[in-house]
């Protein structure tokens, strides 16, 4: 799980909810803590429907959470 | 007297375990008057069992909770499968006798200790499991990091075997007559073994450079 060109702002709206906990996420996508972690730190590109729940539980649309950096 | 904290007690039964693995391994091989191999088994298994008790009753903490519980697994698979790896090589000269298993009891005695091990690990791995119970245990990104450590041991898997068929393929007749059928079958079991450490070992590197790297 190397780094990943799909870049989040998971940590950013995180913090726009009432500084929701990354357990507090997980728990709402039922992935481990340590999945928000990584995805946080851009290790890892998650699947469309973890993408689709994470935008779901923070209230915005996708896009407003993924974006997608081409490689150089 | 007051009671040793958790963490106290943890320490005591690592090292205890320590001491139990070390009869273990070498207790056979010692001119003392008792079964030094079987004192280390059990005093191996006793620990685990104190060592899972001490754990259920620590509080979850921080460094815990950064850690997955797939990466907790893949540790310990790494030190049990490394165990029965090292154990079957030290006592490899067992199987070499031209006799079946339920003549060779010394070959009977290593199979014993090496389902102990085997044993002591499921034990632990169900009692981690019972500690993260009510939790996600493992879900997508798991299931990657599961899949690249099995290709990692399949490969691994694949080249002992070739290794060991062009090891028997090159070898003349005379020094063939000297590998018992035991012998064989018990070189496979070491390639079925280290592909499985192989996948282990995989899978909590992985686990661990994400997480030293989502912690820079």
């Amino acid at each position: 799980m190397t780094g990943t060109p799909v870049g989040n702002q998971i940590r950013r709206l995180r913090f726009g909810r009432g500084e929701m906990t990354q357990q507090a996420l997980a728990d709402a996508c039922a992935v481990t803590r340590q999945t928000i972690i990584a995805l946080e730190a851009g290790r890892y590109a998650p699947s469309l429907g973890l993408a689709f729940c994470i935008a779901y539980a923070l209230f915005v649309r996708i896009e407003d959470v993924f974006h997608w950096s081409k490689p150089e | 007297m007051t009671r040793p904290s958790p963490r106290t007690q943890l320490i005591a039964c690592l090292l205890l375990a320590g001491v139990g693995l070390a009869l273990f391994f070498t207790g056979e091989y010692r001119d003392i008057p008792f079964p030094a191999g079987w004192v280390g088994t059990f005093l191996f298994v006793a620990a685990v069992w104190f060592f899972v008790d001490a754990l259920h009753r620590i509080p979850h903490s921080e460094d815990e909770a950064a850690i997955a519980h797939g990466e907790w697994q893949a540790w310990i698979g790494v030190a049990f499968v490394g165990a029965v790896i090292v154990a079957s090589l030290i006592n490899a000269d067992a199987f070499l006798l031209q006799v079946p298993i339920g003549q060779n009891p010394d070959a009977g005695a290593v199979g014993r200790h090496i389902g102990t091990l085997f044993v002591a690990w499921l034990v632990l791995a169900h009692v981690l499991k019972q500690r993260w119970s009510g939790k996600v245990l493992a879900d997508e990104r798991d299931a990657r990091i599961e899949l690249a450590a099995s290709q990692w041991a399949r490969f691994t898997t694949a080249s002992c075997v070739i290794g060991i068929a062009l090891m028997l393929g090159f070898s003349d007749t005379d020094r063939l007559r000297e590998f018992s059928y035991l012998f064989i079958a018990q070189t496979l079991m070491l390639a079925l073994l280290l592909g499985l450490w192989f996948d282990q070992l995989v899978a909590a590197f992985l686990y661990w450079r994400d997480r030293r790297a989502a912690a820079a």
